[in-house]
């Protein structure tokens, strides 16, 4: 899992069948200072993740599958916490 | 892995790997949520019925073959939602 910022929101209507019903989340990926890293990605919504959360952000299919029950769901990426605090060490946020 | 991509052409290949005959295979240059070309472009297989010029959401590795309508073929990219807005806290109005 890895730690991510929601930038806003996608709106696709036509999309695969065990996609609907499932908010589409524009996840960027920070670091612990919460300075963005990488590309952004686009993520399923499961715990009601809004713009401006800090989120986690699981990267893995099989785990995606697990989640959702089907063994159908093309997904890659899913919000599956909103974090509220992140205690790290001073010396490791150098 | 951006998964966001804008559909910029069509492949045709008329000998196929046998269970790829029906596939409708295009060319996808992956994009971020500002446009950004991100790399380069793939070959995705679309399974939603996507054209030139839309955003599109692709998967790629194994997800890539649970839309396609059998199983076993080898395919590692394509299209599973055809984007129609992208809202984000700089443009807070609707973007292509």
């Amino acid at each position: 899992m890895i730690l991510a910022k929601i930038d806003g929101v996608v709106v696709a209507p036509q999309k695969n069948e065990h996609l609907a019903n499932n908010r589409l989340l524009i996840a960027q990926p920070i670091d612990l200072k919460g300075n963005p890293i990488g590309t952004s990605m686009i993520a399923l919504d499961r715990v009601d993740a809004g713009e401006g959360d800090i989120v986690l952000v699981m990267k893995e299919g099989g785990s995606a599958r697990i989640i959702f029950q089907n063994q159908k769901i093309p997904l890659q990426c899913v919000v599956v916490a909103v974090i509220d605090n992140i205690d790290v060490a001073p010396q490791f946020l150098t | 892995m951006p998964f966001l991509g804008k559909v910029i052409g069509t492949i045709w290949g008329t000998r196929r790997y046998p269970g790829l005959e029906e596939a409708k295979m295009q060319l996808l240059q992956p994009i971020d949520h500002h446009g950004t070309k991100k790399g380069d472009p793939i070959i995705v297989v679309d399974t939603v019925g996507a054209g030139p010029g839309e955003t599109v959401l692709y998967v790629t590795a194994y997800e890539a073959v649970i839309p396609y309508h059998r199983d076993m073929v080898p395919i590692d990219a394509s299209i599973v939602a055809i984007v129609e807005n992208i809202y984000t806290a700089e443009t807070k109005e609707p973007k292509e």
